[in-house]
């Protein structure tokens, strides 16, 4: 009797622990099915999702018709893009993120820090010196992927992970559009300007149309960050001697850094007649730029072109086939015209035109670890990357092509980068200098409006501009520390598995690479140090000239106590042998 | 299908191998090897696994906190103190200068005063680590000390002539690489003398400069300094190997200008 009982418990204590177990392999099980897409579920097709921010008409189109490519030669597949507004992008993605369902394949470059790249996607390092089987016979057959890109496939390397992430699809350059039929009815001929002076005639002319005309027309029309590049592109022709006079021999383009090192050094200044020819052609480019450019936003400029309220617009390869699929009248391209040598005005102090040759390849594309089907992402990947599968992309979207041999639509051609030309001259401030541009917009009124001095305006400059120089120095200076550290940290990581493990050859290749990264990262910070210690210094003597008080200054002249005047190695140091004692590390 | 086979199914991994990923090799996933891919949150996790017992393992586990932990107070503490006690170790190593090493880089970033991290940073070169991480210590003193002579020529030539002696320090070549290049163009940037800067390049070169970018920056230097210097041979050889092996750069156009010209100027020589 008592035996039973104790085998009924037996029982029912095995019949729970079966249960449970039973109950917890249901459980794990449906969450996993879960977090498949419930097109998964009712199909049994297999489904890849990816995120991007092209959502120009063209670039939407053209990713369906690779969908749909892929998805014909690969029925069980699905492909589904998730077009999102550039301005949320980062923050959709990191949200999704964050509740661990990013998609599988994300377009990289806003919001992929390359913390998050490291932690959240999948390096592609692997695949990019193994053929792209998709190339299988074409010429590109055989030919290592990395090399069937125009760039051996820069745009999708991250330089301070030493690793590729992304396989780019396009590249983007920038043009001026203009609108024939109205280029016509304003000048009576279609001639396209190829020289600045031609440039300026069809200003005047806008100008003219316009005091007799009851609809005013601006001669171009420029979303803000975008005019605030190309007023800053024209501006660099004129000091494109200068920097090859005030730079040490040898850097044929601008350092950054260098400049506002140079600048608060004296060996250039807001004056110098360069930087006022400067000013004077963003002064006569910038009135003919569409009134309030510097609100505009892209749509906002896009859709003031198309109701033929803008002669020309001044945009890039991403926009070309939405324009040319909404515009109801004529369209020619042409680059923004520069001063050429020889002419009388501005030619002294320029080379000429810019150089496109070293643009690299945009529109990467990675994949996110979260991805369930890791290798079907980076197969369609392949294929969107393949002679065949970029050519389906450029012919439909209207942009330019990443990989070697793809032919760009007749209208995209002349997006095409311009081999001929130099490097820009010294700019005002360069993209690691935000607050410098700033400055730059917001003093732009100053230049621009009717009875402007230019010497004013270079004079009004200068104090916000130095000012501004050490707040991008400092913010800069101190977000650097992290991922410097993190290469060290990587690299003696690398440097122990190649001690411990059998692949060391591979891993000696990497330190090495990752040496030269970190090497470059030094030099760059270094350099950093000193322009900010010469800015600070600049500005504490104009403080003390112009009576200001310190207190206005007083967070941007703490001098760091590298400035100090230590000997470098001094006796006393030593023989202390200071950096063997706690104290100095406590 | 009952829906048991059906949850059964659809969880099953589509393709179980990626065998282009770096996570397929044995070592990838161990604690090292996620540092190694810059996963300090993955690695600091693995770490804490197993009781911290060994330098390496303690070493590991404080590197982990201090560049996963970034914004926490108490993590970054804690990394420091361990650093601090591996430094110190009475057992020493390479661990113990590993620790040290990590330690001054922190102090420089702290603003610790220079002649003492200068100091720090040549003490431990003359361990002789042969360990490339921590001879980029010579990197980081010379552009601390070329930065801090600015452009005053004499104090300039007193740093070099103390960064001469650290060279028979630095042991492997990728250092060494660095070491030049960051001397070269730190004196370029403080104008400083051409001839030193174009010597410490070519030495630079004769190692090999694994980037592109550098390489690129690197025979652009050496061929525009030695075109300064009236070295013209010289010249022309590193703006050819420039055009061969720089093949997309938006200097090419003028460094074929160039190229024409001082090879038309040797012709009519």
């Amino acid at each position: 009797m008592r035996g039973d009982i104790i085998r009924e418990k037996n029982l029912f204590s095995f019949s729970i622990i079966l249960i449970v177990s039973l109950s917890s392999a249901l459980l794990w099980l449906t969450y996993q099915a879960l977090r498949r897409p419930g097109w998964e579920l009712l199909t049994g097709q297999i489904e890849i999702r990816f995120a991007h921010w092209q959502l120009e008409r063209g670039a939407r189109d053209a990713f369906d018709l690779l969908a749909g490519e892929y998805e014909s030669i690969n029925p069980k597949l699905r492909v589904v893009q998730i077009p999102v507004p550039e301005k949320i992008f980062p923050f959709w993605f990191k949200a999704r993120l964050f509740a661990g369902d990013p998609p599988d394949i994300v377009q990289l470059g806003l919001g992929t820090t390359p913390e998050i790249l490291a932690r959240s996607f999948y390096p592609l390092g692997g695949i990019v010196d193994r053929p792209n089987r998709h190339n299988a016979g074409t010429p590109l057959a055989g030919v290592p992927f990395r090399e069937t890109f125009f760039d051996g496939m820069l745009g999708g390397f991250n330089p301070s992970l030493i690793e590729y992430y992304g396989v780019p699809l396009s590249v983007y350059t920038n043009r001026i559009i203009v609108n024939l039929d109205l280029l016509r009815q304003i000048t009576q001929k279609e001639e396209i300007p190829q020289t600045f002076d031609q440039l300026l005639q069809i200003f005047d002319s806008v100008q003219k149309f316009n005091t007799h005309s009851s609809t005013k027309v601006s001669p171009i029309v420029v979303y803000r960050s975008h005019g605030v590049h190309i007023l800053q592109s024209l501006f660099g022709s004129q000091t494109q001697r200068m920097l090859r006079e005030v730079y040490p021999p040898g850097f044929f383009q601008a350092r950054p850094w260098l400049n506002p090192l140079l600048f608060a050094r004296g060996k250039w200044a807001l004056t110098s007649e360069p930087v006022l020819n400067g000013f004077e052609l963003m002064q006569l480019l910038g009135r003919n730029l569409a009134p309030g450019f510097l609100q505009l936003s892209r749509e906002d400029s896009t859709f003031q072109f198309l109701q033929k309220r803008a002669l020309m617009i001044a945009t890039g390869s991403w926009d070309a086939k939405s324009i040319l699929e909404l515009a109801d009248f004529r369209l020619g391209v042409f680059c923004l015209p520069f001063p050429e040598p020889n002419e009388s005005r501005f030619g002294r102090n320029t080379l000429g035109p810019l150089s496109e040759a070293g643009t690299t390849t945009g529109l990467s594309l990675g994949v996110t670890r979260s991805s369930l089907n890791p290798e079907i992402a980076v197969d369609f990947l392949l294929f969107a990357a393949s002679q065949k599968g970029n050519q389906f992309f450029v012919n439909r979207s209207g942009m330019l092509p990443s990989i070697v041999g793809v032919k760009p639509p007749e209208f995209t051609e002349k997006f095409l980068m311009r081999e001929k030309g130099y490097t820009q001259g010294i700019v005002i401030a360069d993209r690691t200098q935000p607050d410098a541009i700033r400055v730059l917009s917001s003093q732009l009124h100053q230049l621009l409006k009717p009875d402007s001095s230019i010497h004013q305006f270079a004079s009004s400059l200068r104090k916000p501009l130095l000012t501004a120089y050490a707040t991008d120095a400092r913010r800069s200076l101190q977000s650097r520390q992290t991922p410097i550290l993190r290469t060290e940290v990587q690299i003696a990581a690398v440097i122990f598995l190649g001690r411990m493990e059998p692949a060391a050859e591979i891993l000696e290749e990497k330190t090495d690479l990752l040496l030269a990264a970190l090497g470059a990262q030094y030099r760059s910070k270094a350099l950093q140090e000193s322009a900010l210690r010469a800015v600070q210094s600049l500005l504490r003597q104009k403080t003390a000239e112009i009576g200001e008080s310190e207190q206005k200054f007083s967070s941007l002249l703490v001098v760091p106590q590298t400035t100090s005047q230590h000997p470098p190695y001094s006796s006393a140091q030593q023989n202390n042998r200071i950096y063997l004692s706690k104290k100095f590390f406590q | 299908m009952p829906l048991f086979a059906v949850l059964l199914l659809s969880s099953t991994p589509l393709l179980a191998q990626t065998p282009w990923l770096e996570e397929n090799t044995p070592w990838a996933n161990s604690p090292w090897g996620l540092m190694s891919r810059q996963m300090f949150v993955e690695a600091q996790a693995e770490f804490q696994k197993t009781p911290l017992t060994s330098s390496i393992h303690r070493l590991g586990y404080a590197l982990s906190l201090l560049t996963g932990s970034a914004g926490d107070f108490r993590s970054q503490r804690e990394a420091r103190e361990i650093l601090r006690s591996l430094a110190f170790s009475p057992s020493g190593g390479e661990i113990a200068a590993l620790a040290r090493f990590f330690l001054i880089c922190l102090s420089e970033n702290e603003n610790a005063p220079p002649g003492q991290i200068s100091n720090s940073y040549r003490l431990l070169l003359e361990e002789r680590t042969a360990n490339p991480l921590m001879e980029m210590a010579a990197s980081r003193l010379a552009l601390l000390e070329i930065h801090r002579a600015g452009t005053d020529r004499d104090r300039q030539n007193e740093v070099l002539d103390e960064l001469q002696k650290l060279e028979s320090y630095i042991l492997t070549p990728p250092a060494r690489r660095e070491f030049y290049t960051s001397i070269a163009f730190a004196l370029l940037e403080n104008e400083g003398e051409p001839q030193i800067a174009l010597d410490y390049l070519l030495k630079a070169d004769a190692i090999g400069h694994p980037l592109p970018q550098t390489q690129a920056d690197t025979l652009l230097l050496i061929a525009g300094l030695a075109q300064h210097l009236k070295k013209n041979d010289l010249a022309l050889d590193y703006y050819r190997r420039f055009l061969t092996s720089i093949r997309r750069d938006n200097r090419r156009y003028e460094i074929e200008q160039i190229v024409h010209k001082l090879e038309a100027g040797k012709n009519e020589g």
